[in-house]
Order: structure tokens, then sequence, then C-alpha cells
């Protein structure tokens, strides 16, 4: 991202050379200067009346200003984007949503059943919905949905995923389908509440396979109407859409309340702030946090922070390698991260202290294991002491001619360079020396995965409201070598991830997650630091804003008065 | 003159920076994060609390030795091969002054991006990264001195006297070649400072703590409505040193072009 700004500078000097060029003899120069007044006079007459449609204000338009340009596609099945998924989960639906209760409600699908041992799922499928080009809704378009989920040609980096064991979908008639796995598969309707999950339409994808992503139809309450890739993108109020979750205002009832959306994409912090200010965007992601004081000061403005759930802003120890393979160590650094004071000095209180690796509030946290990862260097001391870590040189612990020197891999920007720097200043305070090394998130993401991983630690959050996946992803010994950021694994470890995937007993699922995060704990696997969070301003006359548990905002609901 | 002053000023100050910096530029005070320019802190604190003259000050040592070293190894590479090509002639000049012009079409700052693409970032690295950037223009210089010395009476003249080329390069042509090197290396500097700060901007050079000037505006960035000189005044410091080089550089140049020291006589 960086490294555009720099390219932007380059390309104007370019243009610069070039008008250069063109006014070298006198002659040329008139021309130009002719050129250049009629230039501008056709410019003043067409700015004319979209002058007067700014001097008027748009209050049917809501405009969204978002930082991160660089979304891959608008395509659900191929995404894996959050902010993709805040721009086309306007225009697709979900078979179920995840309600603000926490609970499951019917989308498209209006009931679904486990049977064999959640070996295979039934759903009931709305019969009145429509796409936005005019094709029905049916039992034959879910299959479709499902096979190009995990079509090898769909090239998709969450559906597929999402999928799980998956089979294959038998249409039992008109509205109803059973998808069938090949194990059980008790996660599948809360993954069916992924905006990544969404149902498209089976005729335009047939029509036009590859232009797709740059003509959308699905069947949600706003269509794909305009993209300047990587600048604006705009959607429009689809009229016939009545099939709205029940937990929504006015959905289920009618269609959305604006005419349009417009999402602009405007990277840097202090321009997306002045679109704010002057109106220009309604409400923008990304606040920096240290605008956030000033902006709630104000009555022209609120401010929304949602907690992601799952697993914190949190440095995972390489527990493979020396000096973190020592668990006294680990323990140490655990008490030596003072997150209060990073969250209260960084970020203004801004995002939720966390504790342990998990989120507070996400489900089946277990609470009681605060205490034992609570702040206290003293107690770090006393542990790094008692695990034969000596104070040597320079203030440096050292055990067995091993100095406690850790590499911590972490990301550009102010959310993993700021608090790496104040834990480095923390751990050097009882003795461990930590070298910080920036790279972008997925080279430090493979680099700490990968099976002859040179980091000690690595900062990094992933999110679910439901762990289970997450705790698949960074602690099966299936994933080793490619997500299992500790290195850490057992029989034991697979053993409960496998049951809390697979069992349709919710107390069995809340016991084998409560140890998995004792294990976590017990084993000092990593520390959290902070709950990352979405982190929106509106202006005053946004109503009806809502977030939904993955922290995403729900649009349709949202006006302005 | 007046460069001169400045020049001494900022290498004083990177010298003497351990003494005259009032506290570790890598000390984390988190009470006085973002405390504003005032009398113990004179350039403000940063967000983690760290005392901003101090960083300024470290930073100085950071940005003048590596770009003092790029700026050498330019000169080296520059001169040898300006020196291959000016004297051997043919299709080594051919061939060197090619991937000169090859180069030289290029922005400075998007081939120094390239080779640190290639060779990984760090300090170091981007600090060969701007030397290799700097070569091709230190080749044309002194390819163009060598070729206006070598056609001069005294050269033949060494050469009729069965002098060989070693010796001719090292005793005869090099000497006369060595002014322009000099103001080459001076300005140089400069532009090699400027390169590596905004190489240090885009989160290529010094790791974090490093007080690097570049990287020290950038993170200001973050802050920039709230504490203003978080990048003012490594921006300045930047902006001071390079234009203390370039007046000296001017300076030199004055000082050893004859025909300009004729005229302002």
């Amino acid at each position: 991202m960086k490294g555009s700004a720099g390219g932007d500078e380059a390309s104007e000097r370019e243009d610069e050379r070039e008008s250069n060029d063109g006014e070298s003899d006198k002659g040329g120069m008139r021309m130009n200067r002719v050129r250049q007044l009629a230039v501008l006079v056709i410019a003043v007459l067409l700015a004319l009346p979209s002058a007067q449609g700014l001097a008027a204000p748009v209050q049917d338009r809501l405009v969204v200003g978002i930082r991160n340009w660089d979304y891959d596609t608008f395509d659900p099945h191929v995404s894996n984007f959050t902010q993709s998924s805040w721009v086309f989960s306007n225009v697709f639906d979900p078979l179920i949503w995840l309600g603000p209760d926490r609970q499951l409600h019917p989308g498209l699908a209006t009931q679904w059943r486990a049977e064999n041992d959640a070996r295979a799922w039934v759903l009931s499928l709305r019969s009145d919905v429509k796409f936005h080009d005019g094709t029905p809704f049916n039992a034959q378009v879910v299959k479709f949905n499902f096979d190009r989920m995990v079509d090898p040609n769909t090239k998709s980096k969450a559906a597929e995923q999402l999928m799980g064991p998956y089979a294959g979908t038998d249409i039992l008639d008109a509205n109803t389908v059973r998808v069938r796995f090949d194990k059980p598969f008790t996660l599948f309707p809360y993954n069916l509440s992924s905006a990544f999950m969404s149902m498209v339409s089976m005729e335009a994808v047939r029509r036009n396979p590859a232009d797709f992503a740059r003509r959308l139809i699905g069947s949600g309450p706003y269509r794909f109407l305009s993209e300047n890739p990587k600048v604006e993108t705009q959607l429009q109020r689809f009229n016939d859409y009545a099939w709205g979750p029940r937990f929504a205002e006015n959905r289920g009832t009618g269609p959305a309340q604006m005419n349009r959306i417009s999402f602009r994409f405007i990277q840097e912090n202090e321009p997306r702030l002045t679109a704010l200010r002057t109106g220009e965007a309604h409400l923008i992601d990304e606040v920096p946090p240290a605008s956030v004081e000033e902006l709630r000061a104000s009555r022209d403005y609120s401010i929304h922070v949602v907690p992601r759930y799952g697993i914190a802003r949190a440095f995972h120890f390489n527990t493979q390698i020396a000096p973190t393979n020592d668990i006294a160590l680990r323990r140490g650094i655990v008490h030596a991260i003072d997150r209060t004071a990073i969250v209260r000095t960084l970020f203004r209180d801004t995002y939720p202290v966390t504790h342990t690796m998990v989120v507070p509030g996400t489900r089946y946290y277990d609470q009681s294991l605060e205490a034992q990862v609570a702040y206290n260097p003293g107690r770090a001391r006393q542990i790094l002491e008692e695990g034969g870590w000596r104070v040597g040189a320079g203030g440096i612990r050292e055990k067995g001619g091993q100095r406690a020197r850790v590499i911590l891999a972490t990301f550009p920007g102010f959310v993993a360079e700021a608090p790496a720097e104040l834990v480095q200043a923390q751990l050097k305070e009882v003795g461990v020396e930590m070298v910080i090394q920036v790279m972008d998130g997925g080279a430090m993401m493979t680099g700490m995965a990968r099976r002859d991983s040179q980091f000690n630690m690595a900062f990094i959050g992933t999110y679910d409201p439901d762990p289970t996946p997450l705790f698949q992803r960074i602690y099966h010994s299936a994933n080793v070598g490619q997500s299992v950021f500790s290195h850490y694994t057992s029989p034991h470890l697979d053993r409960l991830i496998d049951t809390a995937a697979g069992t349709t007993d919710d107390g069995r699922k809340a016991a084998a997650l409560r140890e998995i995060q004792k294990i976590m704990v017990d084993q000092a696997l990593g520390v959290g630091v902070y709950a990352n969070a979405s982190l929106f301003a509106a202006r005053s006359q946004v109503q009806g804003l809502v977030f939904d548990l993955r922290a995403n905002p729900w649009l349709f609901n949202t006006r302005l008065r | 003159m007046a460069g001169l002053v400045l020049l001494a000023v900022v290498a004083a100050s990177a010298l003497f920076a351990p003494w005259l910096s009032p506290d570790d530029p890598i000390r984390v005070s988190t009470e006085r994060s973002l405390k504003p320019p005032s009398a113990p802190t004179w350039f403000g604190a940063d967000d983690l609390g760290r005392d901003v003259f101090s960083r300024v000050l470290f930073g100085a040592r950071l940005s003048i030795g590596y770009g003092l070293l790029a700026t050498l190894l330019s000169a080296a590479g520059g001169v040898i091969l300006g020196l291959l090509a000016g004297y051997g002639g043919g299709w080594i000049d051919g061939a060197i002054m090619r991937v000169a012009d090859l180069l030289l079409a290029l922005p400075r700052i998007l081939l120094a991006l390239a080779v640190v693409s290639v060779i990984g970032t760090g300090l170091m690295n981007v600090s060969l990264a701007v030397a290799i950037s700097g070569i091709p223009s230190f080749v044309r210089i002194v390819r163009a001195s060598v070729l206006q010395v070598r056609a001069l009476a005294f050269v033949e003249a060494a050469r009729s006297l069965g002098a060989s080329d070693a010796r001719l390069v090292r005793r005869h042509i090099l000497p006369n070649v060595v002014a322009p090197i000099l103001v080459m290396t001076t300005l140089g500097l400069g532009a090699s400072i400027f390169s590596l700060s905004s190489l240090g901007f885009l989160g290529l050079g010094a790791q974090p703590p490093s007080p690097e000037w570049g990287a020290m505006v950038s993170r200001g960035r973050d802050n920039l409505r709230l504490a203003w000189w978080l990048s003012t005044f490594p921006g300045l410091a930047i902006a001071v040193t390079i234009l203390a080089v370039n007046l000296v550089g001017d300076g030199l140049r004055d000082l050893m072009d004859p025909r300009l020291r004729k005229a302002g006589a």
C-alpha cells in the first residue's frame, strides 16, 4: 500500500515531463494555451449540472468510505476479503443468518435438520425468492452454488474451506436439498451464515462465468450498479426485495431504505477523515484511534467499536525453536506484557484488552483462565529465575549459553508495529531481548507456520465468533506447516478439536473447547494483547447501522435522517 | 560557507549524539506519550513517549553514516567502471555505458526499490541498494573526465616514454579526474540520504526501534492531526542535512572549476 504511494509520485513526474516537452517551442505553447482554454470551458460546462447536484444534499444516497482499496473480488465464493464482503453482503443473501442474539435465523433456507450424526443436512428453501435477473431461487440453484464453491476452477479462498468435508448435494424436491458430508459436520448451518457462502444466480454465472465478478447477480436488498475498481462501487436498491431476516427492523416487510449505496475506497487516514468531516462520506471505517476521542466529543458523529471475536491480536510462540521452546521463558513473557498500558497508550482505550488468546465474548470463552495470564512483572522474573534464566551481559538473561533473545515477526502499520515496540521495552525490563522484523501479513503468517520457521513469535489475529474452526486451523496436526503457528500439537488436542467440530451435543462441545483453552494457557502457546475491532465513525444523520457478530456492518437497514 | 557551517552542525550532532541528547532514544515512557514540545523534551515525545529530540540526534548517525557508506560505495564502483570504460574504450566502453544508460533511464528510487526487493529489507541492504542505484551517474562523470584527460599531451608523452596502462591510469589520469569525483561524491551524499529516508519512509530500511528519520516521518503520519512534531522534526532534519550537503557540494564545484573561479574573481 505504501509502495503504491511512491508509484503515484513517479507517475506524476512522468506527466510533468511530457507536458514540458509539448511546450518546447513558442507555436506549440500558443496552441497549448488555446487547447487548455477550450478544455477549461468544456469542463466548466460539463461540471455545471453536477455542481448543482452537489449543492443540493443527496439524501437518498449513503456514501461509505473504506480504507482497504486492495480488495480481491466481489464474487463471494472466490473472495476471502472482509471489506469485499461489506460490499457484496448487500447484493447476496445467505441461506441462514447469524442474528445479534447469537442464534441462527432463517434466511433463504427456512429450516435445517441433521441426519445420520450430522453427516448430512436437509435444507428447506423459500419458494418466493427471485434473483435480480428475474430467475427463481430453488433447490437446483443451491446445488449449483455448493458445487461451485468446491470446484477447483472457482479458486475459492474461503467458501471451499467453509464447506468442510462436502460430498455432494441431492435435490429432494424443488425446494428441498440434502447436503452430504464425508464426516460429521455440525458447523455446517453456522458456516452457512458467512457472507462468503451467499447464494448467487445460477443463470448469471452460467451465462458469463468469467465476467460474473463484474456483473454480480444476487437476491439481496441492493443490486450491483457499477464498479470503478479500487475507487468506487455503487449499489442500487432492489425494489422487489421481501425476504429479509425477521430480526431486522424493516426486512421481511420490504425493500431497503436507501436508493443507493456508494462505497468509496480512500486509503489514507487523513483524507478519509476529511471525507467524513465534509459530509462527502456518511460513514467511514478504520478511524485512527487517536482521532476517536475528538469525534466522540462532537455531537455530529457517532463512533462504533465492534470487537472481532475469535483469537485476539496475539503473540503466538514458536514452541519448536530456541529459546521459545522453553516453557519457562514463554510463561515469563506472558506475565511481562502489560496489555492495559499498550491499549491505553497507543489506542486510547479504543480496542478491548484481552488476556488469554481468546477474545472475551467469543462463544465458549473461559473467563476463569484470565487470572493465570495476568500482567505481573515480579511473577515474570520469578518464573524466569526458577526456569534457570539468569541475568547475564547487558541485563539480558541466559540459560546454558542460550541468550533470551527472541525474534518477533510482525506486519506494518500502527496497529502492529507500535505494540511491538512497546512490548520490546516491556520485555527488556525482565531481561528478555526482542528483535522486531516487520514484513507484510502474508509473509508473516507463512513464515511463522512453515516447518523450518525461524521466528520465535508472530503477531496474528484470526476471527470467528465460534472458536472451533480457529482452533482447528491453528492447533490441529493436520494443518502443521500450513497454519499451526505455535508448532504445538498432540493427539489429545487433536481429539478435543475433532470432538468440538463433530459433536451435536453442545455440552460436549463446550467441555472440549474449555479444555483446549486450558491447554493454550498451561502450555503458554501465546498471549493476547487486544481484540481487533471494526472501528467506524458515522455522521449523526446515519440511522439504523447494525453490526453482525463477525463485526461486519449491515447496511440493509441503514438510512439517512 | 553557510553550507559548511550547517554541515558541521549536523555532523557534530551525529558524532556527539550520546552526549548531546537528553535521553535514551529508544527509552519508552508511556506517561509522556504524545507530549508536545516543551522544556525537557524540546521536540516533544512520540506515541511511545520517546524523546523526539534524542531520536532526531541519533537518527543523524544512521542517516549520515549509512548515506556516506552508500555514496562511497557508489563512488568506488563508479570510478572503477568509469576508468575501465573511458580508458579501455572499444567494446568494454560500449558494454558498460549501455548498461549505465539503461539504469539511468530509471528513476533512482525505483532502481533502489527493485534492488531491495531482490536482496531484502534492512538498513544495510537498503544502503547497498542506494549505492548500486548511484553507480551509473558516477560512471558517466568519470568516463567523460577520463576521455578528456586521456587526449591531453602529457598523457601521450607519458605513454611514449613507455608507461604501462596501470601506471598511466594511476599516476596521470586518476589524479586529474579527482575534482569532479569529489564534487559528485558530495552532491551524491545528499541524494543518498534522501533515497535512504524515502526507503525508510516506505518501511524498508531501519527496523524498529531504530530512530531512522524517514521511518520517523512515516510513523508520525498516524498522529499528524494531534501531534505535528512527530513528522515535522525528522522531516526538517532531512531537509537541513540535504541542504547543507548540497551547499557544500556547490561550493566545492565552484572552487574546483577553474572557469567558474575566474568568473567569480
